[in-house]
């Protein structure tokens, strides 16, 4: 449990300084609330995410995987910096973002992951287990709303790797590119 | 009558329920696709789970290479990691090679124990024309490895023969694994005195170091020692290392990692088990 505290602490010390950067002034309310299916951060994950401009925001998802579908209950905690570049006006209201990058770190939660290994271990004899890092790339269609709470909804899909799975695709011929990637869909609601 | 028949069948196809059950359908055949959605790079449940992969191909070992006085030859590889290039060159030399019976991987064919790792490792392997036994390395243990290894290859130490000549498989990742004796392998040994060789099998050499204690390296020579063993076969250090007298009736091979493009092939005729190493 110490590890999840620490984990906390630390994806707090990251967002402190990135939500003070956007726009509002209660800065640690949340801009929106996000929901997503597969693509390697749980079954089903939710979060909230915090816009710093126009083109880049952060979100905080947990992120659940069944024993039924895995094998094992996984528990994951995973912080994003999304970046879409481009912005297209469909209709008035109406957003489109043809290309949205995501960076990911997936922490799992549970004693078999490690951070730090234990002592018995020489120093770097394995790289950390619990953390891995992702990236993908999606689309997303939002619809403004003027209402008083809610001001935005929006569904995204993305296709995502993780890195450790890309950099053994560039490394050999033979895995299949089907093999590397998911996708995964969502939904965020603005407020 | 007919009129209010079709009206009522095409009211069911509604634009709204249409819509349902699109997405009830594309929800539920995503939940069981492994091709388009994964959930986790620490999944346990794969495309080979249950198939009990060591277990099978050892009974088919044994079924296959009964004849206790007839010379066979197996191949070794040992530490691909994610090297699956490297692995499926020396996968495609073996199987050209016509008198391999079967073929051993010593173990670590992942770096974090991940089932995308063993899934891969398992594409190439199965290509091959003859049965394979894997033995875990640490490597494999990571995480859920363990588990991952448990569901598609099955029990991790277990023993087959092949003409006579008894192998053991063993785990000894005694920091990963919590190994503290070597009682289980031993068992295995009991009431095994009419095989022609007897070889045992594990990812890691047990020789003095920061791994194992002296007590366990001396249980280990022991062990050899009072059951007759042959030959004690290793991978891990990614470094060729042959002792032919690591104990007076015991010779000991640490085969080279396949990540330095090196397998071995091992020839068992009435004089003994002889090695050779292949290059590619």
């Amino acid at each position: 449990m110490s590890k999840v505290k620490k984990f906390i602490f630390l994806i707090l010390i990251i967002a402190y300084p990135l939500s003070y950067l956007h726009s509002t002034e209660n800065y640690l309310i949340p801009d929106s609330f996000v929901s997503q299916f597969a693509g390697y951060i749980g079954f089903l994950s939710v979060g909230v995410g915090y816009e710093i401009n126009d083109t880049v925001q952060t979100e905080f998802l947990y992120g659940f995987v069944p024993s039924s579908l895995a094998g094992i209950d996984i528990h994951l905690v995973t912080a994003r910096a999304i970046i879409s570049p481009v912005i297209i006006t469909i209709l008035p209201g109406y957003y489109f973002y043809p290309l949205s990058f995501d960076f990911f770190i997936n922490y799992a939660i549970g004693e078999q992951y490690h951070v730090k290994w234990p002592e018995k271990y020489p120093e770097r004899y394995y790289r950390p287990n619990a953390i891995f890092t992702g990236e993908s790339l999606g689309l997303r269609l939002k619809k403004e709303y003027s209402g008083e709470i809610i001001k935005g909804f929006e569904f995204f899909i993305d296709l995502v790797t993780m890195t450790v799975f890309l950099y053994d695709y560039i490394q050999n011929e033979d895995i299949e590119s089907m093999d590397i990637v998911s996708l995964g869909f969502g939904t965020r609601l603005y407020f | 009558m007919r009129e209010v028949i079709i009206n009522k069948l095409s009211g069911l196809y509604t634009r709204k329920s249409f819509l349902k059950l699109s997405a009830a359908t594309i929800f539920t055949t995503s939940c069981y696709s492994n091709d388009l959605f994964k959930y986790s790079i620490h999944e346990v449940k794969g495309d080979y789970s249950g198939e009990n992969i060591n277990i099978a191909n050892a009974a088919l070992i044994e079924s296959m290479y009964n004849n206790p006085n007839s010379d066979f030859s197996f191949a070794v590889i040992a530490d691909s990691h994610s090297y699956y290039d490297e692995l499926r060159d020396a996968i495609k030399i073996i199987s050209m090679k016509k008198d391999v019976c079967f073929v051993l991987h010593l173990g670590d064919f992942a770096d974090c124990g991940l089932l995308f790792e063993y899934e891969q490792t398992i594409k190439i392997l199965e290509k091959l024309p003859v049965p394979y036994v894997t033995v875990i390395g640490n490597h494999d243990t990571l995480g859920n490895g363990l588990k991952i290894f448990n569901d598609i290859f099955g029990v991790t130490n277990f023993s087959f023969q092949c003409n006579g000549v008894f192998f053991i498989i063993a785990n000894n990742n005694n920091w990963e694994s919590d190994i503290v004796s070597l009682d289980e392998g031993i068992s295995l040994l009991e009431n095994r005195q009419k095989d022609r060789y007897k070889v045992i099998v594990t990812h890691i050499p047990v020789l003095n170091g920061s791994r194992f204690s002296e007590r366990l390296c001396d249980e280990y020579s022991e062990m050899c020692i009072s059951h007759n063993i042959n030959l004690s076969l290793h991978g891990h250090k990614h470094k060729h290392n042959y002792v032919d007298n690591f104990t007076e009736k015991t010779s000991m091979v640490v085969a080279d990692a396949i990540l330095n493009r090196v397998f071995y092939l091992f020839h068992v005729n009435s004089s003994g088990i002889e090695f050779e190493m292949v290059k590619f």
